[in-house]
């Protein structure tokens, strides 16, 4: 009987020539043909080996766990659907290279006459990687330097390192990742950090050195995230013309915080969505394990995405958040949030909005923001199929708000406080869809409700990002 | 003592060029002032040789022991019996000590930046001249060393956060240095040294800073443009160097006669002018002195530089 | 920054007479100032009070961090922020105030060379005291300066304060000092200062900020202040400047109480 050889990750063929047998095995005559579809049209089979070739440093135990499931499939279409499925789940491990499955009849002393053989033919990726690449973030350009080193110990654990040198920060980072054998999405993560920023509309200049633990895991329908992070922070003014309440913020403080997340996301893609929705909710606790800091800082995020007519894709967003100090420390300017620019508040200037003082915006300590946007393809559709579909048309609504929390007033008052005096904008724009990562947006934008210290940009605006309202 | 005296001193320094004894200004400290006190030392320039590598300059052997840096070898002269202050009261030689620390803080780090940092000078005329005089290989090292020790130096003293790269400080050096300068020149006034008539300590300290920057051809330097502009100062360096320093008196010097000089009252009041570069604030706040909501402080304007200060009562 | 940008900024000041709000801003009384900031700080004081400026001090943490300069004691005035004495001169002389307008050129000459002296021999060897003398800086100088911070930021920011003092002294030749040889020096100028002008100056200003704050903090030994008090004339200059500008505040009780003992035993 020939060999099967199942590579692509195209939908398994249900019927027998195409398979994609072994152009030897044409060849056979006639009624060998007809032994093979009976032994392929849903036959009962009993897979009795898994081997995996090609392991270098990767530990058995570790892979044990991902092809387990081969040995339950009781016919061949079975056994080529947990196959594929086992292949899949050992690429995700991102220590092999290249994996291929063989599936063979069982050969040997003990076969049995429908049993199957089933080799996973792996090739590990080499010991060290550097990789170089160029990074569009939120509205800034850089140029990394990595160094992956794969599958450190055997057991899929991995330690990168990466350098960033960018038009506003240089960074770098030292990070390890552990995930549990078995259960890929458990997994541990250890990173050293040092990275410097610049904000110049807050006059401020910011260098982070920190560690951080995280404990990733999955429940039920979500992914939870918990970490430990230590950060030794300076601040620094950017300017000589810095407002003396951004100088007031300069010096060096640690903070040493715990936080949680929770992601639900069933979207069917990150950038461009065309339905699911995304709930991420994030809260953070400073102060009870050391440091200067302390606070309590909690964030939503909500996105729900719905397709429409001819094409189009309704998309609303709603963002969230409150930082409450805990003791007689206020908080500090880089803990605060801020509003406005291209990927929040389109139609402001990058964080140009709330509390200001003598033109250095101080951020605010509870905010809200929302957004509507109606996605089309561009009008009369060039490039349809190719270059075209990356494109997109938008028209969109955003609005939002962001003050300081004055005790004494109870959250009443903070509450009308967020409501009135809204800044608004909306617009039509175009947005560029980089691979799965990254937007790029160019709006015409109108913005409205604009008070007294904001800085707009009305008109044209440009953003590049990640994450956008 | 006498067999003190006799004891031969070596000095090992920096050869001279320039027309001067020295091109380094600690060496050319060192020899005015053995030339000032009379004593007896024999110079032996490091050029040449490996010293121009592992050797502090200048260095002053006498016998066993060795002396380095200026103020220590004056002390040592001074305890040798050669001493050129004796004659100073002691509120000159608190005068002294405050205008050598003024040196060093005001007029040092510009100074170090114009033979060493600056690229034009250090490139067409620093490098080659310690490079010529260095042996090979040590030709490539020591220009390189002591750019590098004077660029610490600067940065660590004058560059204070958030002063951190060379260009930000440069300006502030030049006009400290600028100010030094202009100092220096009204304390002497016309006089031929700045106490008296018969040089000092001081002098030899500002005949070391100032000379090489006096003499030495740079090709692009403001500082020296406006050192050029001190006519009293550019003498002094000059009185000294026919004085003591030229070959005619090789031997225990004399002091000069008194000299008169005619001061061109116009020559002075423009040199007056140019000096207020470094007080523009100054000008500017006279302008805005006639303002009404200010009292006027501004007493009358300067009185020429032709009197010497006569000191105040403590 | 530039000529020309100072002018313009001294125009500014000069446009604006001197507010009642104008705040001094230094590191935390009680816990971490240390010596050497404090007597840079008095003689600021001193000299506003000279000129009649009044000014309030605020004390805070992550004051040397403020400073423009990354040195205390700095001046918010207006909207101006100025640090060290020397610009703060030049400062308050472009407001109009100034001590030094009755002297003439030359008297001006010495006066500016006695303040560089006094920087140098008094600032420097009072920083060479706290930092470069193991004893002292790890007693006294690292613990204050780091006082305000939690572990692990506090060892961190003491050792890295202390790391660029000692550089500094190694580059202007101070690394080989022993601590007796820096007394020498500071009593060696004791000997030779005296009050210099007949009208109060910045000098006289700078000069009492560290001799006072020598002689009235409590010191393990009392070396170096009994040897500034067997100078008549020094003692009799503190006294009187204490006097005619400190009346109102009580200056020598707090500043006896604040500063434990900040030189060991000599």
């Amino acid at each position: 009987m020939g060999t099967v050889h199942a590579r692509s990750l195209d939908p398994l063929p249900m019927h027998g020539p195409e398979l994609g047998v072994h152009a030897d095995d044409i060849d056979t005559p006639e009624i060998e043909q007809d032994s093979k579809q009976e032994v392929l049209e849903n036959k009962d089979v009993v897979v009795q080996r898994v081997h995996i070739d090609g392991l270098g440093r990767t530990k058995e135990d570790l892979l044990t766990y991902e092809i387990a499931d081969v040995f339950q499939a009781k016919n061949l279409i079975d056994v080529m659907k947990k196959s594929h499925e086992a292949r899949q789940k050992l690429l995700r491990l991102g220590i092999f290279r290249k994996v291929e499955v063989v599936i063979d009849t069982s050969q040997g002393v003990d076969a049995l006459p429908n049993g199957l053989d089933v080799t996973f033919e792996v090739t590990e990726l080499r010991r060290m990687t550097g990789s170089y690449n160029t990074m569009v973030g939120n509205n800034e350009g850089s140029m990394v330097l990595g160094l992956k080193l794969p599958n450190l110990l055997g057991r899929a654990e991995k330690l990168t390192f990466q350098f960033s040198y960018g038009t506003k920060e240089t960074s770098y980072g030292l990070s390890f990742f552990k995930p549990q054998p078995g259960h890929f999405e458990r997994n541990v993560s250890v990173n050293l950090y040092k990275v410097t920023g610049q904000f110049p509309w807050s006059s401020l200049r910011e260098t982070d050195r920190g560690i951080s633990t995280e404990l990733t895991f999955p429940l039920w329908k979500t992914n939870q995230t918990l970490k430990w992070e230590g950060v030794w922070r300076e601040l620094g003014c950017l300017a000589r013309t810095a407002s003396f309440a951004v100088r007031e913020e300069s010096g060096h403080s640690l903070k040493s915080s715990l936080s949680h997340a929770m992601v639900i996301d069933t979207r069917n893609s990150s950038i461009l969505p065309r339905k699911g929705g995304l709930l991420k909710i994030h809260q953070e606790l400073a102060g009870y394990t050391g440091g200067d800091a302390s606070f309590l800082k909690e964030d939503f995020e909500l996105q729900l995405n719905r397709t429409l007519f001819w094409d189009s894709v309704l998309s609303a967003s709603l963002w969230g958040g409150l930082l409450l100090p805990i003791g007689d420390k206020p908080t500090c300017i880089a803990d605060r949030f801020y509003l406005g620019g291209p990927t929040s508040i389109r139609g402001f200037s990058m964080y140009s909005m709330g509390p200001q003082s003598e033109g250095d915006y101080l951020g605010g300590e509870a905010y809200w923001a929302g957004g509507l946007h109606v996605y089309t393809p561009l009008p009369f559709r060039p490039g349809r199929g190719g270059f075209g579909d990356l494109f997109r048309t938008h028209f969109f609504l955003n609005a939002g708000n962001l003050c300081n929390l004055n005790y004494g007033e109870g959250p009443q008052a903070h509450l009308k406080k967020l409501a009135e005096c809204i800044r608004w904008s909306y617009g039509v724009g175009i947005v560029l869809r980089l691979g799965n990562i990254a937007r790029l947006e160019l709006n015409y934008c109108i913005p409205m409700g604009v008070q007294s210290g904001d800085r707009i940009c009305d008109g044209v605006q440009f953003g590049a990002g990640i994450r956008f309202l | 003592m006498k067999q003190n005296m006799a004891t031969p001193m070596e000095l090992r320094c920096w050869g001279s060029d320039w027309g001067l004894p020295s091109v380094h200004t600690e060496s050319l400290i060192v020899l005015a002032y053995a030339k000032f006190s009379g004593a007896k030392v024999t110079v032996s320039p490091i050029d040449w040789t490996w010293k121009t590598l592992t050797a502090t300059v200048p260095e002053l052997v006498c016998g066993e022991s060795t002396v380095t840096e200026p103020t220590q070898i004056l002390n040592f002269m001074r305890k040798q019996r050669f001493n050129a202050d004796y004659e100073l009261t002691a509120r000159q030689g608190a005068d002294t000590m405050a205008y050598i620390a003024l040196l060093e803080e005001k007029l040092r780090p510009a100074l170090l930046h114009t033979f060493w940092v600056d690229a034009e000078n250090y490139a067409n005329l620093t490098r080659p001249w310690f490079a010529s005089r260095s042996p090979f290989p040590l030709n490539f090292l020591v220009p390189r060393r002591h750019a590098n020790m004077a660029l610490s130096r600067i940065l660590l003293t004058k560059g204070e956060a958030p002063l951190h790269r060379i260009t930000e400080v440069e300006g502030k050096i030049y006009s400290d240095a600028k100010e030094c300068l202009n100092l220096l020149s009204y304390r002497l006034g016309t006089a031929n040294y700045f106490f008296g008539n018969s040089p000092a300590s001081l002098d030899a300290f500002v005949f070391g800073f100032v000379a090489p920057l006096h003499k030495a051809g740079l090709p692009s330097s403001p500082l020296q443009s406006h050192l050029r502009q001190l006519a009293n100062l550019t003498r002094f360096c000059d009185n000294i160097l026919s004085v003591y320093f030229s070959s005619s008196h090789p031997g225990k010097p004399r002091p000069p006669p008194p000299v008169q000089e005619t001061v061109d009252a116009n020559l002075q009041k423009l040199t007056q002018l140019v000096n207020k570069e470094s007080n523009l604030i100054e000008k500017m706040d006279d302008n805005l002195r006639s303002s009404p909501q200010h009292k006027p402080h501004r007493p009358d304007p300067k009185s020429s530089l032709a009197n010497e200060k006569s000191s105040t009562p403590a | 920054m530039s000529l020309a940008a100072e002018a313009f900024v001294s125009q500014m000041a000069a446009a604006e007479p001197w507010p009642e709000n104008a705040t001094l801003y230094q590191p935390l009384k009680e816990d971490q100032i240390l010596l050497s900031d404090c007597a840079s700080s008095l003689a600021v004081q001193t000299y506003l009070r000279m000129c009649g400026l009044p000014v309030q001090v605020a004390c805070r943490a992550n004051a040397e961090y403020m400073s423009p300069s990354g040195k205390v004691p700095f001046v918010h005035v207006g909207n101006q922020v100025v640090s060290e004495l020397g610009p703060i001169v030049q400062f308050t002389k472009a407001k109009g105030h100034s001590l030094s307008d009755g002297l003439d050129d030359v008297q001006r000459a010495e006066m500016k060379a006695y303040m560089e002296l006094v920087n140098n021999m008094l600032l420097t060897a009072e920083l060479y005291i706290q930092w470069c003398d193991d004893a002292t800086a790890s007693e006294i100088s690292r613990p204050r300066y780091s006082s305000p911070y939690s572990w692990p930021l506090n060892h961190i920011l003491a050792y890295q304060k202390q790391w660029e003092v000692r550089r500094k002294m190694n580059a202007i030749g101070w690394g080989g000092k022993t601590l007796e040889q820096v007394c020498r020096i500071r009593s060696a100028f004791a000997t030779s200062s005296a009050q210099f002008f007949f009208q109060p100056t910045e000098l006289d200003a700078l000069v009492f900020g560290h001799l006072f704050t020598i002689l009235t903090t409590r010191l393990t030994s009392t070396e170096l202040a009994e040897r500034i008090k067997s100078y008549s004339n020094l003692l009799s200059f503190c006294r009187r400047i204490e006097q005619s500008y400190f009346e109102d505040k009580i200056l020598s009780v707090s500043l006896s109480l604040f500063i434990p003992s900040l030189i060991p035993s000599l």
